[in-house]
């Protein structure tokens, strides 16, 4: 059994085998590749991936299915990259995650654009950025809110 | 603002070449010349990294359990999300 100190969670103990390594980290954070993901049952379908190098790096992410139940992947590179054939698409294999941003009026955001794809079998993952603009980099979440500002 | 035709370029200042390579079906393929200390960031990968930075500001107490509410009540039943994801976790991750 392993463990890390989280600023979000205290110390989380974890099995060697739990988190998912990120190719090339994610954009913006090149050095951070290990992330412990951490689900919350009140909380479903939320998920936090905490950084397992950097106490205080701790992101919040949605299934992208949550958020369109037909999204579709289109990125066959990227796929390729953590072992999956070209057509997969979120389910049994493949896990695809959206990033979460909150501003400060309690509006949120997901970033469909780049999402999170991480290989359940073998824990690897990547961020893939899409090139087409079928999906927005700041989705607005809750019917509340026409845009989010964050 | 600048015209090129394909094969014609455009410089960044002394040592930044911008060459237009292909133009097809509304898409267009640059090619750049440049010194490897000069950042070349598609503008999506730009603005994820700002999004990414802004979503590692951390959570303001309540936020994360606000939005969890939201997405419960606006769920449709016998969506396929609660099957496949929750299995992933029932298969460790």
């Amino acid at each position: 059994m392993s463990h890390l100190q989280s600023s979000t969670f205290g110390r989380v103990d974890y099995q060697a085998d739990e988190p998912f390594r990120l190719i090339a980290g994610l954009a913006g954070f090149p050095g951070e590749e290990m992330f412990l993901p951490v689900q919350i049952p009140e909380q479903f379908p939320l998920l936090y991936l905490q950084s397992v190098l950097t106490p205080s790096l701790c992101f919040v992410a949605l299934p992208v299915t949550s958020i369109d139940p037909d999204y579709e992947l289109s990125t066959a590179e990227e796929l390729a990259a953590i072992g999956l054939s070209a057509d997969t698409q979120p389910g049994k294999n493949l896990l695809c995650l959206a990033l979460v941003c909150f501003d400060e009026n309690g509006g949120a955001a997901a970033n469909l654009r780049a999402p999170v794809l991480v290989n359940t079998t073998t824990r690897v993952a990547v961020q893939a950025v899409r090139s087409d603009d079928r999906y927005p980099i700041r989705h607005p979440l809750g019917a509340s809110k026409e845009e989010s500002s964050c | 603002m600048i015209r090129r035709r394909c094969g014609e370029s455009v410089w960044v200042g002394p040592d930044v070449e911008i060459r237009v390579l292909e133009v097809a079906g509304g898409r267009v393929k640059l090619g750049i010349a440049a010194p490897r200390n000069v950042l070349v960031l598609r503008d999506e990968l730009k603005l994820t990294e700002d999004f990414n930075r802004q979503a590692s500001r951390g959570l303001a107490p309540g936020e994360a359990v606000r939005l969890a509410a939201m997405l419960a009540r606006s769920r449709p039943e016998g969506t396929p999300l609660g099957k496949s994801y929750s299995q992933n976790f029932r298969d460790g991750l």
